[in-house]
């Protein structure tokens, strides 16, 4: 009988509610939508005849532990977790490279080399060809310095492109094909390392084939300068995402 | 009681033809189908609502929060118009094994 005085239900359900919110994989409309529930077991219970106390620890049993919860949240969605992890990778990547091209416009050779030559506009780095796809007033703005931020916005705007689409749904294969690198952190991490390092090798093929002559081979070094120090702080951000440490369960 | 795997698999088709019938909450839906299938069907909370939103996901039902008559706020299920049509087809590919297990039990297949 004392127990059932000093017992406070709403008490009881906001730490309830709070272990819930600990769940990173639990949407706040899910929580919502649970804690429902549990209230509506709750009555049951107390219409049963069981007291307060009775009723939650009935309850909150029946519903489930809030870690194998959001599990059995996961499962119907897998690609929930992906798309997460996707977006911290390319968040991390983003930052980076923003940071890289605004702190290292000043010291690295590529820049020192067109600053020194003048490359203003896009015509002093790229060919005719090249050029022939870009609307003429992008061709004939004066960047100045800002030549190159420019042109890690259109590299930016690629990996978004990307990443939008993925968020979307709209590259479901893809994502599938991919499913093996996801099954848990360290080889998430190892292939996002892979990843960078090959996309920048690509990049700099690319690189290679479309800007002015005078301009190939200067990249290269920065470029692999540049992908080995990002796949490390991606495998940091990857590391420290915020469903670290679950393994993403088999789809039923 | 059910196999899990039977379970997983029937959830649809339940889920859909219980909506069907109007729309529907969590918590009504387990105890209908614990009524309904006396007791042999036993959902566990936690597993319900996730398969409730891969059906959202996949267009066949549609929710809404709405204010029950208690009071509370609870969030509604509805079928959706594809979810119609989804029923349909389930109910079709169920009949279908059922029938088929009838014949090769011995026993008056329910009318399609």
């Amino acid at each position: 009988m004392e127990n059932q005085t000093r017992f406070n239900l709403n008490a009881a359900v906001e730490n309830w509610r709070n272990e819930l919110a600990a769940q990173p994989n639990l949407a706040s409309d899910d929580r919502r939508e649970l804690e429902t529930h549990l209230r509506d077991t709750i009555s049951e219970l107390r219409q049963r005849g069981l007291n307060d106390e009775e009723s939650f620890v009935l309850a909150r049993h029946r519903i489930g532990k809030p870690q194998k919860l959001a599990d059995e949240f996961v499962k119907e969605n897998p690609a929930k977790i992906w798309r997460e992890r996707v977006f911290w990778l390319v968040f991390g990547l983003l930052i980076y490279r923003l940071w890289n091209t605004l702190a290292s416009s000043a010291i690295t050779p590529l820049y020192t080399w067109s600053n020194f030559h003048g490359a203003q506009r896009l015509e002093d780095l790229l060919p005719q060809w090249v050029l022939f796809y870009f609307p003429i007033w992008l061709r004939d703005l004066h960047y100045g310095p800002f030549l190159f931020i420019f042109l890690e916005f259109i590299n930016t705007l690629l990996v978004l492109t990307v990443v939008i689409c993925l968020v979307r749904g709209k590259l479901e294969k893809l994502r599938s094909i991919l499913e093996f690198a996801f099954k848990n952190r360290l080889r998430f991490v190892l292939v996002a390392m892979l990843s960078v390092m090959l996309v920048s090798v690509v990049g700099n093929f690319i690189w290679n084939s479309l800007c002015v002559e005078q301009l190939r081979g200067v990249y290269v070094g920065i470029c692999l300068y540049n992908a080995f120090w990002s796949s490390w702080i991606i495998a940091i951000v990857v590391w420290l995402l915020p469903t670290q440490n679950q393994k993403i369960p088999k789809r039923i | 009681m059910l196999t899990k795997d039977l379970v997983a698999a029937s959830s649809k088709p339940l889920l859909l033809s219980i909506l069907a019938g109007g729309e529907s909450y969590g918590y009504e839906i387990i105890q209908k189908v614990r009524e309904l299938s006396g007791g042999h069907i036993e959902w566990s909370d936690g597993m319900l609502y996730p398969v409730l939103h891969r059906l959202e996901r996949d267009g066949l039902i549609e929710s809404e929060w709405k204010n029950s008559e208690t009071g509370r706020e609870r969030k509604y299920y509805f079928l959706s118009a594809k979810g119609k049509k989804g029923l349909a087809a389930e109910r079709e590919q169920w009949l279908k094994v059922h029938n088929t297990l009838c014949k090769l039990w011995k026993i008056k297949p329910a009318s399609i």
